[in-house]
């Protein structure tokens, strides 16, 4: 991969993925999705996830499945608004990466 | 490694963090590993790496950020970027390193060419001194002066109305340059006024504001 992801758009792309889920996904299902996405590293996404639960981006909650105990991630409220805010910048920073590439003329 | 040994090792490596946080990290990783499978679970525990690494990346976490409040406004980047790579080598930590060796190398040179700079910074100042001292010392001659005249000033003038009944043009001119003399002592007085109350603190402030720019706050003007 020849971009680096900041912090900012991983977190972005990690309430994206826990979106998709009205019920939530747990840590290791949503590391698999996201590295369908982009490459990171297996303990990339622990501090991400605890720092979006930190911010009241994301609840967990804990499910018996098959005798043994499975932490489930959910998106909140405020977690989906922020998600909803990082699609907007994305849409404008990407439209003018886009533009540059493209050599339009978009200088007024 | 076994899972076992992972997960002890990554216990102990995060002892000096508190328990909740403990118990959270372990039961994450405890959990991943299993949901990974059996057959996958040798490569990951490889993937991962050392246990060491896993729990720095976890403390450095916790101990740089506090909750940033996801305030929603419309311009939404909140996060100061880092950036993840495979190798988690983040730029910040790159920076913050080399401004450290900057530092260290000003201070060694600072100390190599001290022969240098302590004399030019004593003869510096030294002049600067010297000129406030004689500042002052003008001021209070042309006061001191001011002062004699006036007195001077006064003395003739009353000697000068005394010759007025003796012979009275011996008298007007030693009340004309007794008035002469008088307004030249207020002239002084009021020189030596000036530089005490405005001239001399002004220079004091310029040095002031000098010794400022030369000498900034260091806090806060961080990377």
């Amino acid at each position: 991969m020849v971009f680096n992801t900041g912090s900012t758009l991983l977190d972005a792309i990690v309430l994206a993925v826990v979106a998709k889920d009205a019920e939530g996904t747990y840590g290791y299902k949503i590391t698999q999705d996201v590295r369908q996405v982009i490459e990171l590293s297996e303990s990339t996404l622990y501090p991400v996830l605890r720092r979006l639960q930190k911010d009241e981006c994301l609840i967990t909650y804990d499910k018996e499945c098959a005798g043994r105990n499975r932490r489930y991630y959910q998106i909140t409220e405020k977690g989906n608004a922020q998600l909803q805010l990082y699609k907007i910048e994305w849409k404008s920073y990407s439209t003018k990466i886009t533009s540059v590439f493209e050599g339009g003329n978009t200088h007024d | 490694m076994t899972k076992s040994e992972f997960l002890n090792q990554l216990a102990s490596q995060l002892s000096d963090i508190s328990p909740e946080e403990r118990e959270e990290a372990l039961s994450y990783y405890r959990e991943y590993i299993e949901d990974a499978g059996l057959e996958n679970e040798e490569a990951l525990l490889q993937e991962l790496g050392s246990p060491a690494k896993v729990a720095a990346d976890i403390k450095k976490d916790i101990y740089q950020r506090t909750s940033y409040s996801s305030d929603i406004q419309p311009n939404a980047v909140i996060r100061h970027s880092e950036t993840y790579t495979d190798n988690n080598n983040t730029h910040q930590e790159h920076t913050k390193n080399s401004n450290n060796t900057n530092l260290i190398l000003i201070l060694i040179l600072a100390v190599l060419l001290s022969p240098f700079w302590v004399p030019l910074v004593i003869t510096v100042a030294s002049l600067i001194f010297s000129v406030l001292v004689t500042i002052l010392a003008i001021g209070f001659g042309i006061g001191v002066s001011g002062i004699a005249l006036l007195i001077v000033g006064i003395v003739l003038f009353a000697l000068g109305i005394y010759n007025l009944f003796l012979s009275p043009f011996i008298g007007i001119l030693l009340i004309g340059i007794s008035m002469l003399i008088f307004s030249l002592g207020i002239l002084f007085t009021l020189f030596t006024g000036w530089i005490c109350l405005k001239v001399f603190p002004w220079i004091i402030k310029q040095l002031s504001t000098l010794w400022h720019k030369l000498t900034p706050p260091r806090k806060g003007a961080h990377s």
